[in-house]
């Protein structure tokens, strides 16, 4: 279906906002996203068998709980704003997205990046949920 | 049953999404929409998946220990209406009250 458009001459064109016009008016969208993640949710982790096995491979023990969510808090902005993350389920918690980020590692991998995913979920006013915040990319 | 809860799926209307009976996962967002939590499954190969799961059709494996307070933390907009935990056959929020009228008929 075609769109019907007005042709204004100059002498006569209207300005900007006025009623009952068909101009398209397209905002540069700059919202400042924000992160909530739960201090708990690095405490599962490291709390969890399988998860705290994960990321002890990569250096990482459990007094490091706070400096990752921090780190991770970042990356996952900074992912986003990146465009670096694919789309998951939209149901009714929210959109679903796995952010993808790089981590160092830390102590004896230290001279090693990890390439991990943060399952998160897209809230309203630029808000992302981190629901799961660290799983390592498998490697291809 | 509250976020962070280990459950496991005691129904298999949830295989046409990749989820069988039987299978464990850990509740991760606090709030219960449609009588659902949202759960996450890991599988082989670091498999994720992220699931809605009717509180009828979960029973808890393992509790967590997680305070009032920090599952307001996890409620979108810190609301304390919303409905987040289910005790002894019932959908209750943080202030109490109750969803359900008959325990365990979660549609009541």
């Amino acid at each position: 279906m075609s769109e019907s458009r007005t042709i204004f001459k100059n002498v006569n064109k209207p300005e900007y906002y006025h009623p009952n016009c068909k101009c398209v008016n397209k905002e540069q969208l700059n919202p400042e996203f924000s992160v909530i993640f739960d201090p708990r949710k690095m405490t599962y982790v490291f709390n969890d068998v399988n998860k705290c096995k994960m990321v002890r491979t990569m250096g990482y023990i459990p007094e490091d709980a706070e400096e990752m969510r921090s780190n991770i808090s970042r990356l996952v902005i900074s992912g986003f704003s990146k465009g670096e993350y694919k789309l998951g389920k939209l149901n009714e918690n929210g959109q679903h997205i796995s952010v993808f980020y790089n981590i160092p590692g830390k102590r004896d991998c230290s001279d090693i990046s990890y390439r991990c995913i943060a399952g998160c979920v897209a809230w309203p006013n630029g808000k992302i949920l981190v629901a799961t915040p660290i799983i390592k990319e498998k490697k291809q | 049953m509250k976020i962070y809860d280990t459950v496991k799926v005691t129904s298999d209307a949830y295989e046409s999404e990749g989820v069988k009976k039987g299978d464990t996962g850990y509740i991760v967002l606090a709030e219960i929409r449609n009588n659902s939590f949202e759960v996450e499954f890991e599988f082989a190969d670091d498999d994720i998946l992220y699931q809605t799961i009717h509180v009828k059709d979960l029973e808890v494996v393992k509790e967590y220990p997680v305070t009032d307070n920090e599952i307001l933390c996890n409620l979108p907009g810190e609301n304390p209406n919303w409905w987040c935990k289910v005790e002894n056959g019932f959908i209750m929020n943080l202030k109490g009250e109750k969803k359900n009228k008959i325990a365990y008929d979660y549609d009541s």
